[in-house]
């Protein structure tokens, strides 16, 4: 199976209110997936199911043939799911650079033994690090930025950043939440490239949005989520066509939030 | 042990339960409100406790009118907290660490201050207290009858309050969503002030039934806030009853330990007690085990 | 003369002291109320190694900086995983702990009289017995340390630290093992805190449960927050000018009775103007800002 994401009837409740019900799909490797729907329709929790931070009551949780459902968000982060979320986590201690290295350093490097008594080989990984942070920063357009506190970056920016992490780490699926929500139309446009090059990349990834021309124009595949579950799925040119569809899903929904 | 040991055990530890209750019902409010760790909630308990001392020792007053002064003094000390601390910086969205690290400041400020004008011995009240009451071989002092007395009104008058006013389920509402509370309309400030005072009066009805019992030392708020601080975990976060369980069992605790083990070891046992239930039960004995939400 | 290497002694120590909680409060995001409960342990294990059991103080050192650390792994392992206030009040119980246990468990620790008559230090047979002499061997074993610390917070380890005391969440969506690392730091600045204690052990050669208590700690803590967290002036600036303190209030002539209140008065009020005003402290970087 060429699936790199796959889910099985996962569903999820909180406190005896369904956020996810039964939802099934699969990512194909160097797919696009867009997933819309209403405020409320459980797609944050989605994504929370997918990266770890939320473990489902039900069903399965699959990267590639592994089953990844009980293992732990940095587990899944090392073998290649990376996240963006909604604000864009950073880290505002540091500045864009030091953000660029951590986000590369795995576990080895980041050991007591390797920073007593590895010197020599840390400052080679550190030339290659630097040479691949400044690559991704370039790729995204923060160059300028780099040694800057990450905490005095502009929204738009920090999202950058974060999707610069995401790249410079490898993850072979991305799970975009809201990339563009917040931006002035240059910064969406500057993003709308860059998740387009995304796929010649050869990633994979899944993006939540609410701006359907957005969506419509990035991905492959859609699915449609209303009240926690799986209202349509489909190709994007069809979808994209099937406005009375549409309009059932965000006029007639109980949280009914048009975008 | 006999019926009359246990018995007197057992109500040796209500009594001392009952003082502790009332104080972490205080703390609780502020606590379950406000998610503050009001650590200062410690020194309103003991300036409100020498408040009551000199207006009966130094100044003489009537008892009714040194009650006041604790009453009255303890909730100044507990709205300035909020107003010069807390408030701003919960306005500036501090990080919790901050928020924590200003009460304590503000706890060692007082402290010592009391020390100095108070000076660092116990003082005691000379009062009547020589008044006991016995039932059926058990002996029961005023101020313990006092403190069971008070615990019982306090907890019916929570109860219903909570139940059926409106300030009782506006404060429900903002302790289980403060994010929620704000968007709907009610004046977080204005609850966060009723609370500061009302959890303050608290603080200083304990603090003078523990000044007419055992006297008083600088120290004494600190084990106190100590105490309160296990008895909401111990009670049940969510729920501002659950304090007052704490507190109960808490004495209850101290009492039939001190039976057992020699009274040295009781501070050990009650942060063990701590540590258990943080980590085992975190959502205390009244509390509803809540799913984590995601953390994310 | 013997005075100021007296200071200088004890300024070595805390400095140790207080980089090294640095680690947790600047660099990991960790707030522990029980840093002097790790002095104590190192304190009287590296005592009790030596007075009673007659080990060589080299020894005694070793072992105490492993036991202490060791101990903290019982702390963090179970607690880590806590969230920030609960994480911060167990560090308040196991201080609490230690100091009840160290003050009650009078056959092990001499209880509340301690333990007098700790054996001095020697080195290539020469006894380590003046202020003078102690300051420079507490000033090499403090230096090295401090050297490790860091070299520690300079490699990658430190960047995930500080990655952790930032957003934890974005942590683990890195591939961070976000628990692991707080227990390491953990680990790292009780090990510091032990063999702190071990070097005020064998100088004062007197350990008593009085100097372990919750208000050291809040004094260590007060050290960090007024000099500065996140960086590594911060703590120097913090631990001289603590220190300082008491000995000018000296100077000034403060009557005995009341000086130790003033004192702790002054060092209340610096933590809640610091903290309150300027999070950074004087000298430090780490803002305590939610990000």
């Amino acid at each position: 199976m060429n699936s790199v994401l796959t889910l099985e009837t996962v569903s999820k409740s909180f406190g005896g209110v369904a956020a996810v019900r039964d939802v099934s799909f699969s990512l194909k490797d160097a797919e696009l997936l867009g997933v819309i729907g209403p405020n409320g329709s459980g797609k944050t929790t989605l994504f929370n199911i997918i990266s770890g931070f939320v473990k489902p009551d039900v069903g399965r949780v699959l990267l590639g043939a592994v089953d990844v459902t009980k293992l732990a968000p940095y587990k899944r982060a090392g073998i290649g799911i990376g996240r963006l979320f909604q604000d864009a986590r950073v880290f505002s201690g540091m500045s864009v650079l030091e953000n660029m290295l951590v986000a590369q350093q795995d576990e080895h490097e980041e050991s007591l033994f390797t920073a007593f008594l590895k010197w020599s080989w840390l400052s080679k990984r550190k030339v290659e690090e630097l040479a691949n942070a400044r690559y991704w920063l370039e790729f995204v357009g923060l160059s300028m930025k780099e040694d800057s506190p990450a905490l005095s970056l502009s929204y738009g920016e920090t999202k950058l950043l974060a999707i610069a992490m995401l790249l410079v780490r490898d993850s072979k699926v991305l799970l975009l939440d809201e990339p563009i929500s917040g931006l002035d139309i240059k910064m969406r446009e500057s993003i709308l490239r860059l998740v387009k090059k995304l796929k010649t990349l050869g990633k994979s990834v899944v993006i939540i949005e609410h701006s359907l021309d957005f969506v419509f124009d990035v991905s492959d595949r859609i699915i449609i989520f209303k009240d926690g579950g799986k209202f349509h799925e489909g190709l994007a040119d069809e979808t994209r066509q099937a406005t009375s569809l549409l309009r059932e899903v965000y006029l007639n929904s109980s949280h009914a939030t048009v975008s | 042990m006999g019926v009359r040991v246990l018995s007197q055990l057992l109500l040796n530890g209500l009594a001392a339960g009952s003082i502790f209750a009332i104080v972490s019902l205080g703390f609780a409010l502020v606590y379950g409100t406000t998610r503050t760790l009001h650590i200062a909630h410690g020194i309103v308990y003991t300036i409100s406790g020498y408040l009551f001392l000199s207006a009966i020792t130094s100044f003489q007053f009537p008892l009714f009118l040194a009650i006041l002064t604790g009453v009255v003094g303890a909730a100044g000390v507990g709205v300035l907290t909020e107003l010069v601390i807390y408030r701003p910086l919960f306005k500036r969205n501090a990080h919790s660490a901050i928020t924590l690290i200003s009460s304590l400041g503000i706890y060692i400020i007082l402290q010592n201050l009391a020390a100095i004008v108070f000076g660092n011995q116990t003082r005691i009240l000379n009062y009547h207290t020589a008044n006991a009451y016995i039932f059926g071989g058990v002996v029961l002092s005023e101020v313990q009858l006092l403190g069971l007395v008070s615990v019982i009104v306090i907890t019916l008058s929570y109860s219903v309050t909570f139940k059926y006013t409106r300030f009782g389920k506006t404060l429900t509402a903002i302790s289980s969503n403060p994010l929620l509370a704000e968007v709907i309309g009610i004046d977080i400030k204005l609850y966060r002030l009723m609370v500061f005072a009302l959890g303050s009066v608290l603080a200083g009805i304990g603090a003078m039934l523990s000044v007419a019992d055992v006297g008083i030392d600088p120290n004494v708020g600190f084990s106190a806030v100590l105490i309160a601080i296990v008895a909401v975990i111990v009670g049940g976060v969510r729920n501002f009853g659950g304090a007052i369980l704490g507190g109960l069992l808490l004495g209850l605790l101290q009492s039939f330990s001190s039976w057992v083990l020699s009274s040295r070891w009781q501070s050990a046992i009650v942060f063990v007690i701590l540590t258990t239930f943080l980590l085992f039960r975190p959502e205390g004995l009244l509390g509803v085990r809540m799913r984590l939400e995601e953390k994310a | 003369m013997n005075y100021v290497f007296h200071l200088l002694t004890l300024i070595s120590i805390y400095l140790l002291l207080a980089l090294s909680l640095n680690i947790l409060v600047g660099y990991t995001g960790l707030l522990s109320m029980c840093h002097a409960a790790f002095l104590g342990i190192g304190a009287y294990i590296s005592a009790i190694l030596t007075l009673k059991l007659g080990l060589n103080v080299v020894a005694a050192f070793a072992l105490a900086t492993l036991s202490t650390a060791s101990v903290s792994l019982l702390v963090s392992f179970p607690t880590v995983r806590l969230k920030g206030d609960y994480f911060v009040l167990s560090t308040f119980a196991f201080q609490i702990i230690v100091f009840e246990i160290l003050f009650n468990w009078t056959s092990l620790t001499g209880g509340p009289y301690g333990l007098r008559g700790i054996p001095r230090v020697s080195i290539f047979g020469q006894l380590v017995d003046t202020p003078a002499k102690y300051f420079v061997f507490s000033g090499v074993v403090s230096g090295l340390s401090i050297l490790l610390i860091i070299v520690l917070l300079k490699a990658p380890f430190g960047r995930v630290l500080r990655a952790v005391r930032d957003d934890e969440i974005a942590a683990e969506a890195m591939g961070k093992n976000v628990s692991l690392v707080k227990v390491k730091s953990f680990a790292i600045a009780a090990a510091c805190a032990g063999l702190a204690g071990a070097l005020l052990a064998h100088y004062i050669t007197y350990v008593s449960a009085t100097s372990f208590t919750l208000q050291d700690s809040i004094f260590l803590l007060s050290i960090v927050l007024v000099g500065g967290a996140g960086n590594l002036r911060g703590p120097i600036v913090g631990t001289v000018l603590l220190l300082l303190i008491p000995e000018l209030l000296l100077f000034l002539g403060m009557p005995d009775t009341v000086a130790p209140n003033v004192r702790r008065m002054i060092y209340g009020l610096l933590l809640v103007g610091f903290v309150f005003f300027r999070p950074q402290g004087i000298a430090g970087e780490y803002r305590f800002e939610k990000t």
